[in-house]
């Protein structure tokens, strides 16, 4: 009687359904529905959902089925159905995002400090304990692999680009102004990941094009209220501060005011708004691709205004609003010695410079996105962004060239006076559209820049009694439209096509006057003028192929680009440089989820650079008489092969995460400098004279630059001391080529360092930070092996903060460094000492008068090191001295309950 | 036509003899799947909570039969009644079990089968005729 079910055997029914969020209703993208068969698993199905969160799995045998959808940031959904044969539709299934109603419920024992979900590393911040008034750069300094100094943040090795505020952009793309306007006790968790692009997050598949972000995510009860807080202080020697951040959240509705002044170099903000055309700075230091001005925060003592405003909110059902104003204007003096060593192959010149330099830099930064779903199937997206900037700056330059012998060969008194204003625009607009077909879309999107640059220098040499004015006229228009189109390919692939196009129009009019110093007589001066234009243009077509399975996703593409460089030289001369290219691009990456938590993603992937146009145009730049620069209109794009491979392995049960991240560059036609050195004293036709020894550097293409570096991090937990102990170990390689003299020099830079610091989770009471870095730096130049170069640094630190009494706080920074330079003189150590001691008060402690002192000891000091093929230097800069200050600060703390 | 109408007393009888002894079903159910698990060892946990539910809903449905038939007296009805109600648990163990998992389940079945069958004889050879 029951033999006939086994002819039942051959039913099988079709599946589908759509995964929502159920706190926003919107689709969830990628999840992996899991339909596992009772009677055996190996009969199992799968399948992912698509940019709108629908699945379907045909030919579904009859049994019981575990229904499983996970998705990364929602609780796994789970539930028993039987399929008998006949078609079903599960219809919506809503999953719950994965979150924890901190306020009820007290959790015993250690929470979990990192975890790693698919692509993301987790870092739960209630794991690391900070002191009530931390910012969250406090908190994320103690994350493992996470590292935070005054150019920007990285993790595990990689520069974080922007910081998002729950899932949504905050102030642009500036990863320290947002970390320091969000206290850390608002913070829950902070994400790691790689953000997909647009493309990418409509399809539902990844295209390559991602970008490094680290998602803060504030805690259930903190999402709306206003906090933030104000502060003021007085100190000896001048010293002031002063600032404002304020956060209203409600709900979608969020805005952020910020303001600050000070003197004592506190800036909160990266530095994309000072450093981003170089000032007053002369241009000689522009040239070949390295440029020296790109160092961070400013050194020497920087005085800043700063005001900043971002707003994001949702406008109706279907539109979101992100938008960021941002202006400081800031004020800069320094003292700078600088010793450089230069191999010339058969002998060294040691350059000696001491540098006085003030600087006054006004900016303005405005960026916004509109995301508008006009339906169902079709998405808009628009972001513009436009800053302007005016710097004036001030140097005086003393420089001495020697020999071996100590013999001078050159030297320069000189004051260089710089005025500039720039601005620059650029608009893009993105149109996705779905078709018919589950997974085919089709999209198209146009970048649009534009951007001037007007700069008045004037240069007057004291030795030989020489003025010279520069002016410089730099415009550049780019417009790139684009169209990708992508079709599925059965349950888990998907193949794209895409056509990019893009034009640049550079135009430059330097032109440059010699003035009598006695009569003030300018003369138009032929050599040191120049006006040139530069177009560049390439056609891109690309094809990729991209799967995603259980526990593994790769992606295969090749790209073919037609690339022109058409250079027009109008004045003195009349000229023209053109040149064609042709590519091949491919690119290719995957990764797999191992048992355990493990994972692993590699990517590999080209991509062409054009030159500059300061790079290309053939115009003399004396601007700095004993290092003058001219371009070089044949210079071709370079080819670079790239290879990152990120290996992360947490072990969730014993509080232990280790990760690798090895990155390795090699490029072709790599633009560096060829350097000559003058052998005599020369006067060129038009009244330009140049020292003996004075270098001549001239961008050129050459082979064999590699870069590699791989940084492992480990963490672990160790109970006893109620601390985490990380350790980062970091090696590097670069190897420079460059010509000297007519003769080919590769440097081969060195580097290895290790890092252990120890850091406490005791309690909010007692925050401690120890550390020990040591780094030690070679560098070999082929030209001359016998004489290497290497530096050695070994700083100790040690941060406290100690709330004890009734309400006093007690803080502590202690940084000892010993540093054993390229040049004995150079050598030395130094310990840089901060303390304060506080008191709070008010209602909830939010009140706080603070007494501080900044380098008790008065030893602060400051290097930094260049290493160029053919030369290394160090700069020792003017740095803050000691002062002390009082300081008030106020926290605004006024949460509302989440509904 | 005396001994028709006689032979279809003879499962009412049984049944009602059956019922007139105290038989729990329950006592059955719990019965018979602890030897399906004695016999079938390599159950996964999914299996495991969804047989329990079949038989739960199997005992439940019986014994609302039961009470029902007790009410109605329409011993006709019972049987078709528990026949369908036995096809469709083994339509629910079909989807439940694996091909072997599920001979070894028919083969249980069968033998339960047999040992009602011979009960049932044993039951009407002790009924005096024709009461």
């Amino acid at each position: 009687m029951l033999n006939h079910w086994c002819l039942a055997q051959v039913e099988s029914s079709d599946v589908s359904g759509k995964v929502f969020d159920s706190s926003n209703k919107s689709a969830v993208v990628g999840a992996t529905v899991l339909f596992q068969n009772v009677k055996d698993s190996s009969r199992s199905k799968f399948a992912i959902t698509d940019a709108e969160g629908a699945f379907m799995i045909q030919q579904v045998e009859r049994a019981f089925y575990k229904v499983q959808i996970q998705s990364l940031g929602f609780k796994k959904y789970s539930r028993l159905i039987r399929l008998t044969g006949v078609d079903v539709d599960l219809g919506v299934v809503s999953l719950q995002p994965d979150s924890i109603m901190m306020q009820a419920v007290e959790i015993e024992g250690e929470l979990v400090p990192v975890e790693t979900k698919g692509d993301t590393t987790v870092y739960n911040a209630d794991a690391f304990k900070v002191n009530p008034d931390a910012s969250s750069t406090d908190l994320v300094s103690k994350m493992p692999g996470i590292i935070v100094d005054g150019s920007g943040v990285s993790a595990n090795g990689e520069t974080v680009e922007q910081v998002l505020l729950d899932g949504k952009r905050f102030f642009g793309q500036d990863p320290l102004l947002s970390l320091n306007s969000i206290p850390a006790e608002v913070v829950q968790k902070v994400e790691v990941f790689d953000q997909q692009s647009e493309q990418s997050q409509f399809t539902g598949f990844d295209d390559g094009n991602t970008v490094k972000t680290m998602n803060v995510v504030t805690k259930d009860g903190k999402k709306n209220g206003k906090f933030g807080n104000v502060y003021g202080g007085l100190g000896t020697d001048d010293r002031y501060k002063a600032g404002l951040t304020l956060n209203s959240f409600n709900g979608d509705k969020r805005l952020t005011l910020l303001g600050m002044s000070n003197n004592i170099n506190q800036q909160n903000f990266s530095s994309e708004d000072l450093a981003g055309l170089g000032g007053g700075r002369r241009s000689g230091f522009r040239r070949g691709g390295n440029n020296n001005l790109m160092i961070g925060t400013q050194e020497g003592i920087t005085q800043t205004h700063s005001l900043g405003t971002n707003f994001t909110n949702n406008w109706g059902k279907k539109a979101t609003f992100e938008g960021s104003y941002f202006f400081n204007k800031s004020k800069n003096d320094n003292n700078t010695e600088s010793s450089r060593e230069t191999f010339l192959g058969d002998s060294t010149q040691f350059y000696e410079q001491t540098q006085l330099s003030g600087s006054d830099n006004t900016n303005h930064r405005l960026n916004a996105r509109l995301d508008y779903q006009i339906n169902d199937i079709t998405r808009l997206i628009y972001i513009p962004s436009f800053s302007y900037q005016e710097n004036e700056g001030l140097e005086n330059t003393i420089g001495i060239t020697r020999d071996e012998n100590e013999n001078i060969i050159n030297q320069t008194v000189n004051d260089f006076v710089g005025n500039t204003k720039a601005y620059n625009l650029s608009n893009r607009l993105t149109l996705q559209r779905k078709l018919k077909k589950t997974g085919r879309s089709i999209s198209f999107q146009i970048d649009q820049q534009s951007s001037t640059l007007d700069q008045s220098n004037v240069y007057q040499g004291l030795v030989l009694d020489s003025l010279i004015q520069y002016l410089t006229d730099e415009t550049s228009a780019s417009i790139s439209p684009r169209i990708t189109y992508t079709e599925p390919i059965g349950l888990t692939g998907q193949l794209s096509a895409s056509y990019d196009y893009n034009i640049i129009k550079r135009d430059s009019k330097k032109d440059t006057y010699l003035v009598d110093p006695e009569t003030e007589e300018s003369t138009f001066s032929n050599i040191l003028s120049n006006h040139f234009e530069s177009d560049y243009s390439t056609h891109v077509a690309d094809v990729a192929f991209t799967n995603r399975n259980m526990g593994r996703f790769f992606r295969f593409s090749l790209a073919y680009q037609h690339a022109t460089l058409n250079n027009q030289h109008t004045f003195p001369e009349q000229g023209s440089f053109n040149s064609g290219f042709h590519n091949i691009l491919p690119s290719a990456m995957g990764r797999i989820d191992f048992k355990g938590e493990a994972n692993m993603f590699i990517r590999y992937a080209t991509n062409t650079n054009e030159p500059s146009i300061n790079q290309l145009q053939n115009v003399l730049d004396n601007s700095n008489p004993l290092f003058i620069s001219i371009g070089n209109p044949e210079l071709n794009q370079s080819y670079t092969h790239s290879l990152i491979a990120r290996y992360t392995k947490p072990n969730t049960d014993k509080n232990r995460s280790l990760s690798n991240f090895t990155r390795i560059q090699a490029t072709a036609n790599f633009m560096t400098n060829s350097t000559r050195f003058a052998t005599q004293d020369t006067v060129l036709a038009g009244g330009v004279f140049i020292q003996k020894g004075t270098q001549i550097a001239q961008p050129i293409n050459l082979d064999g630059y590699w870069n590699i570096s791989n940084t492992t991090t480990y963490s672990a937990a160790i109970s006893k001391l109620k601390s985490n102990l990380n350790t980062t170990l970091d090696l590097r390689y670069q190897r420079l080529p460059g010509m000297t003299n007519d003769m080919l020099n590769i440097a081969d830079a060195y580097t290895a360092g290790v890092r252990i610091s120890l850091v406490s989770n005791i309690s909010e009471k007692v925050d401690f930070n120890v550390y020990y870095n040591v780094s030690g730096n070679k560098v070999i130049n082929s030209i001359q092996s016998n004489t290497n170069s290497s530096y050695l640094t070994q700083t100790t630190g040690a941060k406290l903060n100690w709330i004890f009494g009734k309400g006093f706080v007690f803080r502590n920074d202690t940084y000892f460094e010993k540093y054993n330079g390229f040049s004995e003189a150079f050598n030395t150590n130094y310990i840089l000492w901060n303390m304060s001691l506080a008191k709070k008060f008010l209602k909830n402690d939010l009140g706080e008068l603070e007494v501080s002192v900044f380098d008790l000891l008065g030893q602060n000091q400051s290097f930094t090191q260049n290493i160029n093929p053919g030369f290394v230097e160090e700069i020792q800069t003017q740095v803050l001295q000691q002062y002390f200050m009082l300081t008030f600060t106020y926290q605004i703390r006024a949460f509302q309950k989440s509904n | 036509m005396k001994n028709v109408a006689f032979l279809l007393l003879i499962p009412v009888l049984c049944f009602n003899n059956v019922f007139a002894q105290g038989f729990d079903p329950a006592e059955m159910v719990a019965r018979e799947k602890e030897n399906l698990y004695k016999t079938i060892t390599d159950l996964s946990d999914d299996q495991i909570m969804l047989i329990d539910g079949v038989y739960e809903e199997y005992l439940q449905t019986f014994t609302e039969l039961r009470d029902e038939i007790r009410k109605t007296r329409d011993w006709q009805s019972f049987r078709p009644k528990i026949m369908a109600l036995q096809e469709e648990k083994d339509q629910l163990m079909f989807d439940i079990l694996n091909q072997d998992q599920f001979k070894l389940y028919t083969d249980q079945m069968e033998t339960n089968r047999k040992n009602r069958q011979n009960r049932r004889r044993s039951a009407e050879n002790q009924s005096p005729p024709g009461s």
